[in-house]
């Protein structure tokens, strides 16, 4: 930082150079700042604060805005379908987090105890450029509950009865999450983490006599900790906004047990209620600030830095 | 305490498995004795790192046997041999303080508190002055130097039977280097560890091993004391990768008492040392105070001086130059004077005669004897 101010200094420091260079560095300093400032304005700030302003009107789609105060807000507090569209959400976002979150640090760290070309390899698979309307069909199709290969291996090799697995109210949500554990993995990120703990980390540990778990715990957990905490928090906000997969598996059924809010935004979008719409968004932007800010204070600042 | 022996000592690494893979060791037969320290230095890939790792117990051998103090440890894990390691990049646990770090071996040995206390008091005191606040302050607060001091003492803190250290001050800038060697020297001489340190400067191999062994790829060239090396190096790799300014190897020509270089120019052998060469192809190598310079031509052969390097606090001089196609760095007096040009020739007393193809030595000068 010294030395990037000394530069920015310099000019103002040699009498010949004139202060126009000093405001053009102003200038060009602005050039940069600009464009990022705009972007995220229109597309950030600006929505956000017409948002809130619209979930107060009837926000129709011609014609002039008619104040409604916290009407929005009232009727859907009443709307049994907005709380249990959220206890979805909840527990949706929960699940997810623990299975694609938690499982892939530990299928990484198994991976590093591969030989190289293993770890090579399943690092490809993991990160295939699958088309994301061509996998959900193939797991249509593998739930499907008369030719699926679920219902096949549960009936024909396990000998079970029939299942109903996305037509249960019961366990949709975790049939719902299972492929993401295959489709969305940070397991990369933890990998490349991993990746750049030198060996000599672990052999100093094992000479000392540590053994695998240990090593594990005192030696890789902590070097990716500024990994999973970016991780953790893009899976909060993601799982919290969850909305195509399940509206492609499920349509938010069976009697909206997969319902997720987004899906629920969306209900009320086709229903033309525009400012209960925008309403609702913006009960669940508060919903996953405050996660956010939970998050925060739990996962405090890396100690390290 | 104790000595370390390896006997016919065979590694592959797994890459390595393809047909005409060198081993990255190939037979390696050594002894180190009880308390000595030895340097081990060569080129980077001679495997030198891997002797480390697998007389630690870190890399297994593909054959051959490894004894601690006659006792054999092939098969032994390496938590359980006993020895410390210190690593070029430090290899602190993250996320714990120093005394964290020297506690780490008692935690997973689930040794007593009391047991752990007395260790960590006396290890302190043979660090020395001041090492007591390194122990309290977060590895990643801790300079290279500081770090390097903690990773010693994590070692000592055990009470290891030897010492293995794979570069441990490379990562310092020059002048810190400079004192930790002289820190480290003094506090392996206080321990009496059987030490091995592995470098690729052979500056600090000279400073820090009783003994020194040169490696190129995966054999041991010469295991020997310094002297030994300089004086009587086992071939022409050892010569020349031991000494600064490095020795200057001139390819030759001997016909009968004259010995021709590639320019064309000659010197006249003496006799005794002429006959027991074989005629044909030589190179002959010259240190540079094995240079018989002088300001006017009799039997030397001229030398185009570019530049005379004066080292003042050494009381020396280089002068550098090239002939018969090698570089030249004669040694003169200090008050040399400024000269574009010197005449040349070895003091064969103290030149090196080496075989043309397979380099080995077939004349050396031998160990001075000073007293």
């Amino acid at each position: 930082m010294a030395a990037q101010a000394e530069v920015l200094d310099a000019p103002s420091a040699q009498s010949s150079v004139p202060s126009e260079v000093k405001a053009r560095r102003r200038w060009q300093l602005a050039l940069f700042i600009v464009p990022a400032f705009l972007f995220q304005f229109f597309w950030g700030w600006y929505p956000m604060l017409v948002a809130l302003f619209l979930s107060m009107t009837d926000a129709p789609i011609r014609g002039a805005l008619t104040w409604q105060g916290l009407n929005n807000y009232n009727r859907l507090l009443l709307d049994p379908l907005v709380p249990m569209a959220f206890r979805i959400t909840l527990i949706y976002a929960g699940l997810s987090i623990l299975l694609t979150f938690a499982i892939p640090i530990f299928v990484s760290i198994l991976l590093m105890e591969m030989p190289p070309n293993v770890m090579r390899v399943m690092m490809i698979l993991w990160f295939l450029p699958l088309s994301g309307i061509a996998s959900t069909l193939f797991w249509q199709y593998l739930y499907n509950e008369q030719f699926g290969l679920f219902q096949w291996i549960a009936t024909a090799v396990l000998g079970l009865p029939p299942q109903s697995f996305l037509s249960s109210q019961n366990w949709v949500l975790l049939w719902l999450i299972l492929p993401s554990i295959l489709l969305y993995g940070p397991g990369l990120y933890y990998l490349t983490g991993l990746q750049s703990i030198p060996r000599s980390y672990y052999e100093a540990a094992e000479i000392e006599g540590a053994g695998f778990w240990r090593k594990i715990w005192t030696i890789s957990l902590p070097r990716l900790r500024p990994i999973i905490a970016m991780t953790l928090l893009f899976a909060i906000i993601g799982s919290l906004q969850e909305f195509t997969f399940p509206d492609l598996m499920t349509r938010g059924g069976p009697n909206g047990a997969s319902r997720t809010v987004v899906m629920y935004i969306m209900n009320i979008l086709n229903n033309a209620r525009y400012g209960d719409a925008t309403a609702l968004a913006v009960m669940l932007f508060a919903l996953i600030m405050v996660a956010t800010l939970i998050y925060r204070i739990v996962f405090k600042a890396d100690p390290d830095q | 305490m104790s000595s370390v022996q390896l006997e016919n000592v065979v590694k592959y690494y797994d890459s390595a498995l393809l047909p005409g893979a060198a081993p990255a060791l190939d037979h390696i037969t050594l002894e180190i004795r009880d308390g000595e320290t030895v340097s081990v230095v060569g080129p980077s890939g001679c495997g030198k790192s891997t002797l480390l790792k697998t007389i630690a117990g870190l890399e297994r051998p593909d054959a051959g046997r490894i004894f601690y103090n006659q006792t054999e440890v092939t098969q032994i894990p390496t938590q359980e041999r006993g020895i410390g390691m210190i690593f070029q990049d430090y290899a602190l646990y993250p996320n714990r303080e120093g005394q964290g770090n020297l506690s780490y071996y008692f935690e997973v040995r689930k040794k007593t508190e009391e047991e752990k206390q007395q260790r960590l008091k006396e290890t302190a005191e043979m660090m020395g002055i001041g090492f007591d606040l390194l122990l309290s302050r977060q590895v990643d607060t801790l300079s290279g130097g500081e770090r390097q001091r903690v990773g010693i003492a994590r070692c000592i803190v055990r009470d290891p039977n030897v010492f293995l250290m794979d570069e441990p001050i490379s990562n310092l800038d020059a002048k810190l280097r400079e004192r930790t060697r002289v820190e480290m020297r003094r506090l392996l001489s206080k321990f009496g560890i059987t030490t091995l340190y592995v470098t690729h400067d052979q500056q600090e191999a000279i400073f820090m091993g009783d003994r020194i062994i040169v490696m190129r790829a995966g054999r041991v060239e010469q295991f020997d004391s310094f002297d030994a090396l300089y004086y009587t190096p086992a071939n022409l790799f050892v010569a020349s990768l031991i000494g600064t300014p490095p020795i200057s190897v001139l390819p030759a020509e001997r016909d009968g008492l004259t010995l021709r270089l590639h320019s064309g120019d000659s010197w006249t052998l003496p006799e005794a040392l002429a006959h027991t060469l074989p005629p044909g192809r030589l190179r002959l190598a010259v240190r540079p105070e094995g240079w018989l310079v002088a300001l006017q031509p009799g039997d030397g052969l001229a030398l185009n001086v570019t530049h005379i390097e004066r080292l003042y606090t050494e009381r020396a001089a280089f002068a550098h130059g090239q002939l018969g196609g090698a570089a030249i760095n004669a040694l003169v007096p200090l008050d040399f004077p400024d000269t574009r040009q010197v005449f040349l020739q070895p003091d064969w007393e103290r030149s090196y005669v080496f075989h043309a193809d397979n380099e080995s030595a077939l004349h050396v000068p031998g160990v001075p004897d000073l007293f």
